[in-house]
């Protein structure tokens, strides 16, 4: 028992690492929260203006960061494990920046709409790296259709239907994340 | 002429607890002392004793706290720590490649 072969220490190592990963890499709140926000933003983009839709966004978007980042320390310190906080922090402060900044460059035109769309797409790139998650890659690419087929055929009604997607899309990532993880919580109980 | 497989195993972590340790913490930035003690399945004595050799070895800090009253204490891979386990598990690899998983 206390002389395992090469292959069983690896084995029990890979064990040990991979329920780590499961903690560490919950990402289901930050989907729940943009999610939402991006359903409001496509509901607001339909009966209001382009203005109030980026106003959605510039108020939600630190708030849902903000709440990320306490959900985040708090769990951790309930799981006992937590992630390196530094590669979540540029990467959340850079989408904002670059979203924002891209939002303002493009005021009055599409580019306002399928550059935030885009810097998000990069940055769902950049999660699912660090969560090593495939589903989050996915979304990337989905985003990045979507700003695609934006740029093509800009509309308000279109933006709302793009983002509306988008938005069950994250939502529907974020509760089979949070079913994953609450599964494993239980079975290691 | 090759080295053979097991000249590259570290003394200090070619253990179970202690690869147990480090396994995790190349996953996380910092693991509580009690998940560490439940993950691998070991005794709060047992597990002392073998962070104290990771910890003598420069391969992990401790950072004592409180979470609220109560005393809670945080392991953290230094990056020597890092760079072993990763050089462990390669050695580990080699040596099941070469000899069968056993």
């Amino acid at each position: 028992m206390d002389d395992p072969t090469p292959g069983e220490l690896l084995h029990r190592t890979n064990d040990a690492a991979r329920r780590t990963t499961r903690l560490v890499r919950a990402y289901w709140l930050p989907q729940l929260l943009f999610g939402s926000l991006s359903l409001v933003g496509a509901v607001v983009a339909l009966l209001l203006t382009p203005t109030h839709v980026g106003l959605v966004w510039l108020v939600g978007a630190p708030l849902a960061i903000l709440a990320t980042a306490f959900w985040s320390r708090g769990r951790s310190e309930i799981v006992g494990v937590a992630p390196d906080p530094r590669p979540y922090v540029i990467a959340g402060v850079g989408i904002f920046t670059g979203a924002t900044i891209l939002g303002f460059l493009g005021r009055g035109s599409a580019l306002s709409f399928v550059g935030p769309l885009l810097v998000v797409a990069v940055g769902y790139l950049a999660f699912s790296r660090l969560a090593r998650s495939r589903l989050l890659a996915a979304m990337a690419v989905a985003l990045a259709v979507g700003a695609l087929a934006l740029s093509v055929s800009w509309s308000l009604q279109l933006y709302s239907l793009v983002t509306g997607l988008l938005g069950s899309g994250a939502i529907g990532l974020g509760a089979w994340n949070w079913f994953e993880t609450a599964r494993s919580a239980h079975n290691e109980a | 002429m090759n080295r053979h497989p097991t000249t590259d195993l570290d003394e200090a972590v070619h253990q179970r607890v202690r690869l147990g340790v480090l396994a995790v913490l190349s996953e996380a930035d910092r693991a509580a002392f009690t998940y560490l003690r439940d993950v691998l399945a070991v005794t709060d004595g047992n597990l002392s004793a073998h962070v104290r050799v990771l910890v003598d070895a420069g391969l992990v800090s401790v950072d004592k706290g409180f979470e609220g009253a109560r005393p809670k204490t945080w392991v953290r891979a230094t990056d020597a720590g890092r760079a072993t386990f990763r050089s462990e598990i390669k050695a580990l690899r080699a040596l099941v490649d070469q000899y069968g998983g056993g």
